[in-house]
């Protein structure tokens, strides 16, 4: 396991909309999953839209968040989902944990993706893909 | 609102998230002058390879709705020409616009033949808003604008988005109305005086979605107070509604308004009625003062009812006067009573048939009558409507009677 440092005092960064998130809480969730392009834990695939995208989107809260899902079945149904919709390199999964301390989550069951879709608002400091540990292959490892 | 996407094609704002993971993948979106079905293509190091195509309203019903899958959209757009864009997620960089035609579209672009999106619908039907989202906060806008702000929503289930002319017109006027009856300087003429219309008059400055709403604000502005000549007759509105949600509250208030104001509350009411809708609203003056209130279809219904409820009594009354006027065609009658009371309303139906037979009044004439009079009180308001019928009529000097069929 990857050595995670909590350096951060529970703040968003500035940008981000005044009460955003909303309706979310600070818990321990593991294991979560989150579909990947490549077979190691890059920064890059761990970057949340809205920030991967600022120069040309100004987004909403929800954008800000990280999408990963709570359960090993779900993976199956997103790959599935993602391969319908013409995406088909996202075909590993990296594998982690959620700390009450990097940030705060909104469980938001997706029809697309599963009932355990979880959004992931990481406070400022944190590094998201710090969090992932073990990479799985669709098709190999699952 | 979910976002705005700064593109070739212009600003364009997003209407409808079908697919968001990791933020929106493919959705709807407009520059007010088109709108455009977003498909992400792809996501490269340093670009976001999108499509952009020209679709309606119907169109995206038929995605929503699972009528139609994303590749058929893509490869059946409403024109020709479909838009290549990268955009670049790196601030020096330029986007690139490419027009293609929808036979050129590399397969390897192409989601699935069952690229269908699912769950956006918990109906059959789907029903596509053409109306923007609220922007401001009524708050915030009665700040800024130094005006009051009044928004409603009508929230309706059947096509929520759109409202039937006339009961939009109704909507508009009964509230304007209601407002010029609560300002009390309206007593007794028949029109409002010109200084309450022009003190109470509010402009629709926008329709917003929410199911249906729109937004008033005061044509005024506000004076160093932070308060404008509608501010007053806004926050009656604004309490009357919030009260309509209990009954014994809603009696006692309307008892302390003007019954004029009642009526017109009352045709409001029944203008949401008839729109089967449930109802929100919220008031914020420019001092801040503000109000929100909701009221489901239930108690529109019971507030509807209280303001109509009336009582009853029914008694006679024998009076002297002279009859000036008895209407053959209309069956009705007008007394000049001797207490210096007028008397008028219809013919008993004995009197009726009387009159069926031949018989003439000549009138002028000095009579006794039998009245019946019917006093209809509003509960709400306690204000009482006088009923009379002619039941039996007298000549004093012939004594003459004329309810039991004698001639004269």
């Amino acid at each position: 396991m990857k050595f995670v440092s909590i350096l951060n005092n529970k703040t968003f960064p500035g940008f981000y909309p005044p009460n955003c998130p909303a309706n979310s809480s600070e818990v321990n969730v593991e294991p979560v999953y989150r579909l990947i392009e490549s077979n190691t834990i890059k920064e890059k695939e761990f970057v949340p839209s809205g920030i991967r995208r600022r120069s040309y989107f100004e987004g909403d809260c929800e954008t800000l968040a990280l999408s990963v899902l709570g359960s090993k079945d779900d993976i199956s149904m997103a790959y599935r989902f993602f391969s319908s919709i013409g995406q088909l390199k996202k075909n590993k999964v990296a594998v982690g944990y959620i700390t009450r301390n990097s940030g705060r989550v909104l469980f938001d069951r997706s029809v697309n993706v599963g009932n355990s879709h979880i959004n992931w608002w990481t406070y400022d400091g944190i590094q998201p893909h710090t969090f992932f540990n073990k990479i799985l292959q669709i098709g190999v490892d699952i | 609102m979910a976002g705005v996407i700064n593109t070739p094609l212009g600003k364009l704002k997003i209407i409808d998230v079908l697919v968001s993971f990791d933020g929106p993948r493919i959705f709807t979106c407009t520059n007010s002058v088109a709108k455009y079905l977003a498909f992400l293509v792809d996501e490269l190091d340093e670009w976001d390879h999108w499509l952009f195509i020209p679709v309606t309203s119907i169109r995206i019903s038929e995605i929503k709705n699972g009528l139609l899958s994303i590749r058929e959209a893509l490869l059946n757009p409403e024109s020709d020409i479909l838009f290549e864009i990268f955009l670049p997620l790196v601030e020096e960089y330029e986007a690139k616009l490419m027009t293609i035609s929808r036979m050129e579209i590399p397969t390897e672009f192409l989601p699935d033949e069952n690229s269908y999106i699912l769950g956006q619908s918990n109906s059959t039907i789907e029903y596509y808003s053409e109306l923007p989202q609220k922007e401001t906060n009524a708050l915030d806008m009665a700040s800024e604008s130094a005006r009051d702000v009044f928004d409603i929503a009508l929230e309706m289930n059947d096509d929520p988005y759109e409202i039937e002319s006339s009961l939009f017109g109704e909507t508009l006027l009964n509230i304007q109305y209601t407002m010029f009856a609560l300002d009390e300087r309206w007593s007794t003429s028949r029109k409002p005086p010109v200084s309450v219309v022009e003190d109470n008059i509010v402009n629709v400055s926008s329709l917003f979605q929410s199911s249906f709403g729109i937004r008033f604000k005061s044509k005024q502005t506000a004076d160093i107070f932070r308060m404008t000549p509608a501010t007053k007759s806004l926050r009656k509105l604004a309490e009357l509604l919030q009260v309509s949600s209990d009954i014994d509250q809603l009696r006692s208030k309307l008892k302390t308004i003007n019954p004029r104001a009642v009526l017109w509350y009352q045709k409001f009411l029944h203008t949401v009625q008839r729109a089967r809708a449930s109802l929100r609203a919220e008031w914020a003056a420019p001092n801040q003062e503000t109000l929100s209130v909701s009221l489901t279809k239930q108690q529109v219904d019971l507030a509807y009812e209280i303001t109509k409820q009336t009582e009853e009594t029914v008694s006679t009354k024998t009076i002297r006067g002279t009859l000036y006027a008895v209407n053959l065609r209309r069956n009705t009658f007008f007394i000049e009573g001797d207490d210096e009371s007028d008397y008028s309303g219809g013919l008993s139906e004995e009197i009726q048939k009387f009159v069926a037979k031949g018989h003439v009044f000549h009138i002028p004439m000095k009579v006794e009558a039998h009245l019946e009079v019917k006093v209809i009180i509003n509960v709400s308001t306690s204000e009482e409507n006088f009923v009379f019928t002619l039941i039996e009529v007298y000549e004093e000097h012939n004594d003459f009677l004329i309810n039991d069929g004698e001639d004269l």
